[in-house]
């Protein structure tokens, strides 16, 4: 891995144009908190990376070949069997 | 769900693109989304068409979470060619194990197809009350 050292308000360039400015710097040692300044290409795509490892890992675990079990759960988990959703109680729950 | 990815049953022609879009999964590109039998208008599948053996059961969010409201970034919707969200069909990847009642989505990260040009991405939304692993059932 590449490692630079950058103060305050200086940056680094990627790819002719990414730039990443170091904004603030707060604590020191494990708590060390820094504040990233990222100007990129409305088409380039950033993210936390635990945010998109979160996403990937999911995604790995949710890879369903052949699913035999499927047909007949599916017939269980529909909205309109009144257990599901987010959003209103379960009248049926008590 | 368009008619067109109602019937995208396996012909090439009819796979949607996700470039390198699927997060995890850089290789494949091309998937098809197929009927499920029983999965009606809320369940389909989607078989990769480079690698037969990936699939995924993609469902209809809003048929479970009827407030969601995922907001596609303009960057987004100019990946896969489209003007606005009204032009692209929204789903998501489900998780449904064989103990069901354990069944998740990923809201965080739905699936937005163009049914126009069958151009296709996953999307990571800012907004973080959308869950990576979240219940259909809630027990």
């Amino acid at each position: 891995m590449l490692v630079l050292t950058r103060r305050i308000n200086e940056s680094i360039i990627i790819g002719g144009n990414i730039e990443i400015t170091i904004v603030q710097v707060r604590g020191s040692g494990e708590q060390a908190v820094v504040r990233l300044g990222i100007s990129a290409p409305k088409q380039v795509s950033v993210f936390r990376k635990e945010v998109y490892d979160e996403v990937v890992a999911a995604n790995q675990q949710s890879v369903q070949p052949n699913m035999p079990h499927l047909p007949g759960a599916l017939n269980e988990v529909r909205p309109d069997s009144g257990r599901l959703g987010s959003d209103e109680p379960d009248p049926q729950s008590k | 769900m368009d008619k067109a990815v109602v019937h995208a049953d396996g012909v090439a022609e009819k796979a949607f693109d996700f470039g390198t879009g699927l997060f995890g999964f850089p290789e494949v590109s091309r998937f098809v989304i197929m009927e499920i039998p029983g999965g009606g208008d809320i369940y389909k599948q989607m078989l990769s068409v480079e690698q037969p053996e990936l699939g995924f059961t993609l469902l209809s969010p809003q048929a479970f979470f009827s407030d969601y409201k995922p907001e596609i970034s303009a960057a987004d919707l100019q990946s896969i060619g489209a003007e606005n969200q009204e032009m692209v069909i929204v789903m998501t990847i489900a998780n449904i194990p064989p103990d069901f009642r354990q069944a998740t989505t990923n809201l965080k990260a739905p699936l937005v197809f163009n049914p126009y040009n069958q151009m296709a991405r996953q999307v990571i939304l800012t907004n973080d009350d959308y869950l990576t692993r979240m219940k259909l059932f809630r027990s």
